[in-house]
């Protein structure tokens, strides 16, 4: 009985020609009788040969010289395919790479892009059932298009009372800091005991019990999320009972942990919280007045409830609670639509969870995904060009096998191998660096990004590249096989290439014209979040940008004035340091506190809030701020706590709109403070939101400190870490949580802008970079037909610049074509992206042109390499060339 | 003037143990005879799919010529391809040996050493 493997009898008789086959098949046998027969060392042995044969098989001489059809042995297998379209590709170095390196380009994009908005566009909350989930908002008739975020306890009360079994709600809100040591806070978010019931989810481990919800200890029970789990825990399976707090027992006590897909279901845009407290009011009185509106609602509709008849019920409930509510003081100077909110809802909005979790960045997302897909198509013609131009090149040759009686189908299956294997190395590239491509991308992000899951290459992400590779294998091959079939035998083989085909250059003309739309659209997205991330940098922030720096801290809860002026003094002490002041409210960090003064009577309304900042003396001159009437506080007037603020331009101007500010009184809770300097507007809150107005009041008023703001002198980095050094060596209770340059304060308050001015300008990038390749090679393909034209025109008479400018003039109308079409798609696009345009319309002249100017300049140069080279040729040499 | 039927002046290192060995082999020289003859006189492990080549190229350059055998039951019944070098092959490999005693006369004390 043999002793060799079946498989390889298979394998051999596969590929083995007929004549050769036995004696092969022979001698290993023996050779495997020699080793042991069916010993492993023999049965390695014989899989070592057979695959040697298999890879290079004898040649049948006899076959050969009899043969009276070609041999298409390459043709018939799978592998035959593979060998012959690996060797052409080896051959066409240039090609194999541009091709390889436009579906790396591309899938490295689309795999990040996909990871990221995934969670966004595709998939659901992690909740059970979300399609069920709603978010109950109040709203008012006169503003339809205001939502507003929170609402009271009796607006919640009264709505679940009407919608009874048919709606179970939940009430959150997102809570304040929760001390976890004397100088450190974890950010809470507050929930009833129904929030994971009516969600439908549960923690990892661990949960509340029915007694902590009444528990109104100093330290709380906490469920902390995942993340701060792994962080400040290490992984620790027995962190349930361990208590955080800080050195006046304030802190929380850890219930259980939650899931790590766990989201919180707060609308997008702000900073997820670290953990889950049981809810309380702000005071008990608080909690039945219908004017303070502190909670968040989420409501589970149960099965074979129509929305649209509880809605009508909510809004009747809505209207009961409006008989209730106290009236408003119409005397407050207050724009109409402020007015309006102060008073009580009359309807009731209802939106799905999912929809309102993802609502500032379901357009972005939308947007980017958009543009990817633009890439797409654009990568898509390009590789079709490129295939395209290389089957006309090979069209003989093609031609020939068919000829010599190899069908359409093969040559097409020939051709689609080709292309599989360019796109699957490209593809396998591309995921490769997607990877960390998503990694710069996530560490670029804004902190409130809200993606329902964290973006990760993980297998929905490979199926869509699969299936992005999949369309343009598809899209490549039709093209390609479509160039090389049309061409008949008789026409390619006798035309010997010297002619251009009309049909020809008209596929020429769409894959060119529909390369640079796309890449129009591109660019045009990306110089336009470019322009905006630039206006908004240069804004005026009101405060000196230079040599300036502010240090985040945590002090800690008794530290009072005495201990902040001897930090600042320590701070202002040391070497090249100008000037140090401390403000006790956040900074760049697009928080709003409010004012508690009250406005005079005459002030014009103001649609921003006035925010009141509590401020050290040293404050004005440490940041700069411009002058404009009167003079600055002293130390003592200041420091000391005497009853003088200092008010922006834009709170001077109207509050007492025909008189000077200066010596005028302001109060707060019936104390009166004069104003004893107005100072220019500044942008406190991001550099890209517009100033509210300010009044500066002591530090003294709201003793504690949040941020120091520090001019400094030369080297600003050394400076500041010298700074943090020795607050840590003399004020060990005060943690420094960032100490950062004032210009990277302002970049980071405009982070979500900078984030997506990379996600867009490198789409656009990558598109242009793209397009510009695409050019070159069908420019390049078509100029190089026409050697033989060029030639004539040569040895005709034509001059370089002659034949130059003319083969660049037959490249204006695709570009035409390519900027009309992709400036009306783009027209139609960019309407979905006017929000993120800043102080800039999103049909400025100035961007189209610069865009537009771009492409053309990219496409000239893609046109003018392959065309001066064509020109360089000897006639004679080109006329020789077929 | 060179021509294809002309008996090649060189060859490579391959094919000279090929050759070789076909001809120690005399008439029982096949495939695997030669694998394994080149195997025990040089100890170098060769394929068997580098051997037929070989074999194929040495013939079709007029140096070796092949017969098909009777079936053994040693190879599950199957033929063997005999090979046995022709005049032409004998004349080059007796050119080559010569060319390399000529070359390496004299350097036995040379190569002994370190």
């Amino acid at each position: 009985m043999s002793s060799l493997p079946r498989l390889i009898v298979l394998l051999l008789r596969m590929r083995v020609p007929e004549a050769w086959l036995e004696f092969v098949l022979g001698d290993l046998e023996e050779g495997m009788i020699q080793r042991g027969g069916s010993s492993r060392e023999a049965r390695r042995w014989a899989w070592w040969q057979a695959i040697r044969i298999v890879v290079r098989p004898p040649r049948d001489r006899a076959a050969t010289r009899v043969r009276v059809r070609p041999d298409f042995r390459h043709f018939h297998g799978a592998l035959g395919d593979l060998r012959y379209a690996c060797r052409g590709l080896a051959r066409s170095r240039w090609y194999t790479a541009t091709a390889v390196g436009v579906v790396a380009l591309s899938t490295s994009l689309g795999t990040a892009v996909f990871a990221m908005v995934d969670g966004v566009l595709f998939d659901e909350p992690p909740y059970a059932r979300p399609a069920e989930l709603y978010v109950l908002n109040g709203g008012f008739h006169k503003l339809p298009d205001l939502v507003m975020p929170s609402v009271s306890t009796p607006d919640v009360t009264a709505w679940s009372a009407v919608a009874g079994p048919a709606l179970s709600v939940t009430r959150m809100r997102l809570g304040g800091g929760v001390p976890i040591s004397d100088n450190e806070y974890l950010r809470s978010g507050e929930i009833d005991d129904r929030f994971f019931d009516v969600l439908g989810i549960r923690p990892l481990f661990g949960g509340f019990e029915d007694g902590d919800f009444h528990d109104a200890g100093r330290v709380r029970p906490a469920l902390i999320t995942w993340r701060v789990w792994h962080q400040r825990f290490h992984a620790d399976p027995r962190v349930i009972g361990r208590t955080l707090m800080d050195s006046k027992g304030s802190g929380l006590r850890v219930s259980g942990v939650l899931a790590e897909d766990f989201v919180y279901p707060h609308p997008a845009g702000v900073v997820a919280p670290e953990m889950l407290v049981p809810i309380r009011p702000p005071s008990p009185a608080a909690a039945q007045n219908p004017q303070v509106r502190w909670l968040h609602v989420v409501g589970r509709l149960s099965p074979g409830t129509s929305l649209a008849d509880l809605v009508p019920r909510l809004d009747a409930a809505a209207a009961r609670v409006a008989s209730t509510f106290p009236p408003v003081d119409s005397t407050e100077p207050l724009s109409p639509a402020r007015q309006i909110t102060r008073g009580p809802f009359d309807r009731v909005i209802v939106r799905p969870l999912g929809a309102v979790l993802t609502e500032s960045t379901r357009s972005v997302a939308g947007a980017v995904f958009g543009a990817f897909g633009a890439l797409l198509l654009l990568a898509s013609l390009n590789l079709a060009g490129l295939a395209a131009g290389r089957a006309l090149d090979r069209r003989r040759e093609l031609a020939l096998r068919r000829a010599l009686g190899a069908t359409g189908r093969r040559v097409v299956r020939l051709l689609l191998v080709e292309h599989a294997l360019v796109i699957f190395a490209g593809a396998v590239l591309g995921v490769a660096a997607a990877r960390p491509l998503l990694d710069l991308s996530m560490s670029l992000a804004p902190d409130g990004l809200m993606l329902l899951k964290s973006p990760a290459i993980d297998v929905r992400a490979i199926v869509f590249t699969v299936i992005a590779a999949a369309v343009s294998l598809l899209t490549t091959t039709c093209w390609s096989a479509r160039a090389s079939t049309s061409v008949t035998e008789r026409s390619a083989l006798s035309e010997g290439g010297a002619t251009t085909e009309r049909g020809r250059s008209r596929v020429r003309m769409v894959l060119i014209s529909g390369q640079i739309a796309a890449a129009l659209v591109l660019v045009i997205i990306g110089v336009l979040f470019s322009a905006s991330l630039m206006r908004a940098w240069a804004e005026d922030t009101g405060f000196s940008r230079s040599n300036t720096a502010r240090l985040r801290v945590h002090p800690g809860s008794s530290f009072g004035v005495p201990a902040i002026t001897e930090l600042l003094d320590a701070i202002e002490a040391m070497p090249g340091v100008i000037a140090a002041g401390g403000l006790n409210e956040p900074f760049l960090e697009r928080a709003i506190t409010g004012s508690a003064f009250d406005a005079p009577a005459g002030a014009l309304p103001l649609d921003a809030d006035v925010e009141n900042l509590a401020v050290t003396s040293g404050f004005f001159g440490a940041a700069g701020l411009r002058l404009i009437q009167g003079r600055l506080p002293t130390r003592a007037e200041f420091d000391g706590g005497q009853p003088v603020v200092v008010v922006s331009r834009t709170v001077a101007e109207a509050y007492w709109p025909h008189e000077p500010a200066l010596g005028k009184v302001l109060r707060k809770r019936k104390q009166a403070y004069e104003v004893i300097a107005v100072v220019d507007d500044a942008r406190y809150r991001a550099l890209d939101a517009e100033p509210g107005g300010e009044i500066y009041s002591s530090i003294a008023d709201q003793p504690g400190l949040a941020n120091v703001i520090v001019a400094l002198d030369g080297n600003a980095s050394r400076r500041l870490a010298e700074i943090v050094t020795m607050i840590g060596t003399r004020f060990p209770r005060v943690r420094v949580a960032r100490a950062e340059t004032m210009d990277q304060a302002l970049s980071a308050s405009i982070q979500r802008r900078r984030f997506h001015t990379w996600l867009f300008a490198g789409l656009g990038g990558a598109g242009l970079a793209i397009a510009a390749v695409g050019i070159v090679g069908l420019v390049g393909m078509s100029t190089s037909q026409r050697t033989r034209e060029v030639g004539v025109r040569m040895a005709l008479g034509a001059t370089r610049r002659r034949v130059v400018q003319q083969m660049l003039t037959e490249q204006l109308w695709p570009l035409a074509i390519g900027l009309v079409s992709g400036g009306i798609l783009a027209g139609w696009a960019l309407r979905f992206l006017q929000e993120y345009a800043y102080k800039l319309s999103i049909y400025d002249p100035g961007i189209w042109m610069a865009a537009m100017l771009v492409i053309a300049g990219a496409a000239a140069i893609g046109s003018l390499a392959p065309v001066i080279r064509a020109t360089r040729v000897d006639p004679v040499s080109a006329l020789r060339a077929e | 003037m060179w021509s294809k039927r002309d008996p090649p002046a060189v060859l490579g290192d391959f094919e000279q143990l090929v050759l070789f060995a076909a001809m120690r082999l005399g008439d029982e020289g096949y495939g695997a005879s030669i694998q394994r003859e080149i195997a025990h006189c040089t100890g170098r492990d060769v394929s068997l799919n580098a051997v037929y080549t070989t074999l194929d190229r040495m013939e079709a350059k007029g140096l070796i010529r092949s017969w098909t055998g009777e079936p053994t039951p040693q190879r599950g019944g199957r033929r063997k391809k005999h090979y046995a070098l022709l005049p032409s092959g004998r004349a080059v490999l007796r050119r080559m040996y010569r060319t390399f005693q000529g070359i390496t006369a004299g350097l036995e004390q040379e190569l002994r050493k370190p």
